[in-house]
């Protein structure tokens, strides 16, 4: 293999623009246009150069209902252009053989705090919680994120390509999350998935109810009703922004344009949900609890994403299922408070079994580094209780079903043709304690290469070993 | 009905084991991991003893009237022993009123903390933890450890009666070390002076009388000194002033940077305990934390020893060693890591091995202990069968089949 030999990540900078308002003369602003403003990026997103390949020769696990033995991986331009059975087609480009090794698609965590909680800890970076308040929907983890969190290159080393960067569980609303393409940049912004939806994250249960004593909800009734109130709010909000555009459409240009609303931040996240573009994340893990979210979903129209943590999902696990709620939850963590004190290591397999769609996501900055082996247990516990799963299912928890947790599951989760070119090089079967990632592609580009060993991209680890180096 | 057969449950233990165990049985045809490899062939255990492997006897010993269990296609290693455990000194983390484990005077004695009647002590043991070193938490010198085999109702059943050692915590060294320091000189002095103490007429101690008197087997190396700390430096000061207290017997435990200072705890056959999982940089006490801290320290020649240092993950320990396994430690050494080494370590002599006249605390696999989807067959704890229920597979029963779902969609259950 000649991998050294492919262009490692290559940033581009393009030359500045030059400046004058963009705006002047625009007629009445949207809400979608002013927020669109605050999506503008300062930096380039780094430019990747993935060479055209053919992977060949390996076991190719697709999660898409087929395992190819072996199989072939034709990439160009950054992107999956065919997949089959057996030898590639003769063809020009590049052929890499991978006799012996095992295929997937990149991993994907639904539930990270890496770069908002990064390592090492440290006072100074646990940006993860806006405590100031039960209700913080402005807020985005995005600006909170550290790209030079050094966990973020060892989650790649473990075959993660893609996360959800949550804030924390703090609060009823804890503002946006945002998904990130783990391709190193100094900025969140350049980091985020192309094209990827917006999320919020909120939570129920005993952190929110916990953090605000006395300025804040202290019981599970207190949690709803700030949540109802904030969605009641945000209903106004929206009839206020609908009521202005009304009469912006009907402005003839005459006079002084229509006034807009004010903004708000928070209410905009909400009206986002209202509208079904922003994808709702919650922090849950009581079946009760969830019940009485999806209450609050049922009273303003609105459909949860994915519950997150859910330790008690397979208590409700049909109804998760009919309401097509992703399941995110570990293979066996609970007992750490009371409201996980029921989770069980079969969770994951009974909602498959029940039709839902089981996510084994990390919440951690360690786990991160293997959740592969995180879904093998699961499967274990699976095989325990008798809940017959097939191994691309499985492979499933941890790809494509987060892909669709996070609404980019047209773009990756699987290998299949039209997919970005995320995809993980494992040196046994995935599922082994054993086997290490050792290349990692990330929209054909290779940004893991196991023999290279550590090559730090994190700025805060540079020049901490020159002793030991010496 | 249900209630009370899960009442029954907590409150055994063993809520399928009704009938009387048998005194002796044979584990007929299994693989069985002994010091001296894998054979093949029959382990017998007579009461609380392992009374044979394949053709080595206890004397006089004879099979006749002993219950045969087959066990072909198994493998049956040691029970593992996870060191540094919170198992069964608390119920629910995050719950303080769960809580029995908070120490922090080295009169402290864990073992009065431990709630044989916690629902994760079965929740671990069904993954093939048969014991765990029971640390106490909080302060400086936070307590004694104590053994517990995790099985049983009672203390008397399931704990060791006299502590395993002293158990400390580094913190910051430069003060600590010298809290330390007139700690031990006033144990010594204390030592040598009972007779004024008593009468008063000594001058005033850093500690109380029992605090000290609690230290003196720790002075003296009757009891191990496990200290948790991560930092290299710190790691060097901790061995530069264990150097005024020669019968000191160190563990360290963490011990994330210990890679770097490999070569001196080998030559002083320091044991370390460490997170396998921990493979970067944790805290500031750890920027040089890396996967293969275990595999440079065995290479060494320093005494490996795997802890999940956790309460309810407990279970995970198995996976802790093959991640050991998959940055470079070579597979016999993270096994003991989990079942030998601990044993020597804490003077556990019958435990953590497979030998005739050993402790039978063992575990049957399907295959590899360390492989992520292997399953366990059987679990023996001080010559007990144990029941492989837990509250887990009690909420898996409840919920296998969801009230008002159609029964077609009732799963198989195997």
């Amino acid at each position: 293999m000649h991998l050294l030999i492919w262009s490692l990540l290559v940033a581009c900078p393009k030359p500045t623009d030059s400046i004058e308002d963009p705006y002047a003369g625009a007629p009445p602003p949207t809400l979608a246009e002013l927020e669109a403003r605050g999506l503008a990026a300062v930096e380039d997103a780094p430019e990747t150069s993935s060479a055209d390949l053919v992977l060949s020769g390996a076991r190719v696990m697709t999660a898409a209902g087929q395992v190819l033995d072996p199989g072939w991986i034709e990439i160009e331009g950054g992107r999956i252009r065919a997949v089959g059975e057996g030898a590639p087609p003769p063809g020009s480009a590049k052929v890499l053989e991978l006799q012996g090794r095992t295929i997937t698609p990149g991993l994907i965590d639904s539930h990270s705090h890496l770069g908002v909680y990064p390592k090492p800890n440290a006072k100074a970076h646990g940006d993860g919680n806006e405590a100031t308040s039960p209700t913080t929907g402005g807020v985005w983890a995005e600006h909170s994120f550290w790209p030079q969190d050094p966990s973020i290159e060892r989650a790649v080393a473990g075959g993660t390509t893609t996360i959800q960067v949550l804030p924390g569980s703090a609060n009823l609303i804890g503002g946006r999350s945002v998904t990130l393409h783990l391709i190193p940049a100094l900025g969140g912004r350049a980091m985020r998935f192309p094209g990827a939806p917006e999320g919020v994250k909120m939570a129920c249960g005993e952190n929110p109810k916990r953090v605000y004593q006395g300025g804040g909800p202290s019981t599970r009734m207190g949690n709803l009703e700030g949540q109802r109130m904030a969605f009641a709010r945000a209903t106004e909000h929206k009839r206020a922004w609908e009521d202005y555009q009304a009469e912006a459409d009907a402005w003839d240009g005459s006079g002084a344009p229509p006034p807009p609303p004010a903004r708000d931040l928070e209410l905009e996240t909400l009206v986002g949900v209202l509208e079904g573009e922003v994808l709702v994340q919650v922090h849950c893990y009581r079946a009760d609890d969830m019940l009485s979210f999806m209450q609050l979903s049922d009273e303003y129209g609105f459909s949860v994403r994915s519950f997150h943590h859910a330790l008690e999902a397979y208590k409700i696990a049909d109804i998760l299922a009919e309401r097509e709620i992703a399941v995110s939850t570990w293979a066996d963590w609970w007992g750490f408070k009371l409201e996980a004190y029921d989770g069980i290591p079969y969770n994951a397999a009974l909602v498959q079994a029940a039709g839902g769609r089981p996510v084994i996501h990390s919440d951690s900055s360690v786990d991160i580094r293997r959740l592969n082996q995180e879904a093998a247990k699961a499967w274990r516990s699976a095989q325990e209780a008798g809940i017959p799963l097939n191994e691309d299912e499985v492979l499933q928890w941890i790809t494509a079903n987060p892909a669709w947790a996070l609404g980019i599951q047209d773009e990756v989760g699987t290998i299949e043709p039209g997919k970005r070119a995320d995809i993980v090089i494992w040196d046994g079967d995935p599922f082994s304690v054993y086997t290490s990632a050792e290349l990692v592609l990330i929209d054909g580009a290779l940004l893991y290469d196991q023999r290279q060993g550590p090559q730090p991209w994190s700025d805060f680890e540079l020049g901490q070993a020159l002793e030991i180096r010496q | 009905m249900t209630l009370l057969l899960i009442l029954a449950g907590s409150l055994l233990g063993c809520a399928a084991q009704a009938a009387p165990q048998p005194d002796c049985q044979t584990l007929r045809g299994a693989q069985i991991w002994t010091p001296d490899g894998l054979k093949t062939g029959d382990l017998s255990i007579a009461g609380q003893k392992i009374v044979a492997i394949g053709q080595e006897k206890q004397p006089g010993w004879r099979e006749e009237g002993c219950a045969v269990v087959n066990m072909k296609g198994q493998l049956i290693t040691p029970g593992f022993i996870d060191s540094l455990s919170q198992l069964g000194l608390v119920e629910v983390e995050m719950e303080a009123g769960s809580r029995t484990g908070g120490g922090g005077r080295p009169s402290h004695w864990v073992a009065n903390g431990y709630n044989p009647l916690a629902t994760a002590i079965p929740v671990t043991r069904v993954r093939g933890v048969t014991g765990v070193v029971l640390t106490p938490r909080g302060g400086s010198i936070s307590g004694q450890a104590a053994f517990a085999s995790l099985a049983g109702q009672t203390h008397g059943q399931a704990l060791q009666p006299t502590p395993l050692a002293m158990v400390a915590s580094m913190g910051q060294a430069m003060n600590t070390l010298q809290v330390w320091h007139e700690h031990f000189e006033d144990a010594l002095e204390f030592e040598k002076n009972q007779a004024a103490y008593a009468k008063g007429q000594t001058r005033e101690y850093s500690l109380p009388k029992a605090d000290l008197v609690a230290l003196l087997p720790v002075l003296k190396g009757e009891l191990p000194l496990v200290v948790s700390v991560n930092r290299a430096s710190d790691i060097e000061a901790l061995l530069r002033f264990a150097q005024d207290y020669p019968e000191l017997r160190l563990i360290l435990s963490g011990a994330a940077e210990a890679w770097m200072h490999a070569p001196a705890l080998a030559e002083m056959q320091i044991p370390v305990i460490l997170d396998a999982m921990n493979d970067g940089p944790g805290g500031f006490d750890s920027l040089h934390g890396r996967a293969d801290n275990a595999t440079l320290l065995h290479a060494a020649g320093v005494p490996v020893i795997l802890s999940t240092f956790s309460a309810m993950n407990g279970r995970e320990l198995s996976q802790f060693a093959g991640n050991a396994v998959r940055a470079g430690l070579p597979y016999e050494a993270a096994l003991a890591a989990v079942t030998s080494t601990p044993a020597q370590a804490f003077g556990l002599q019958d435990y953590g091995v497979l030998r005739v006249g050993a402790q039978a605390s063992l575990v049957a696999w399907q295959g590899d202990p360390l492989e992520l989807r292997t399953q366990v067959s059987g679990v023996w704890i001080d010559g007990r069968a144990q029941d492989l229920s837990t509250r887990q597979t009690e909420l898996l029963d409840r919920y296998r089949t969801l009230p008002g779902r159609p029964a077609e969609r009732e799963l198989a259950a195997d």
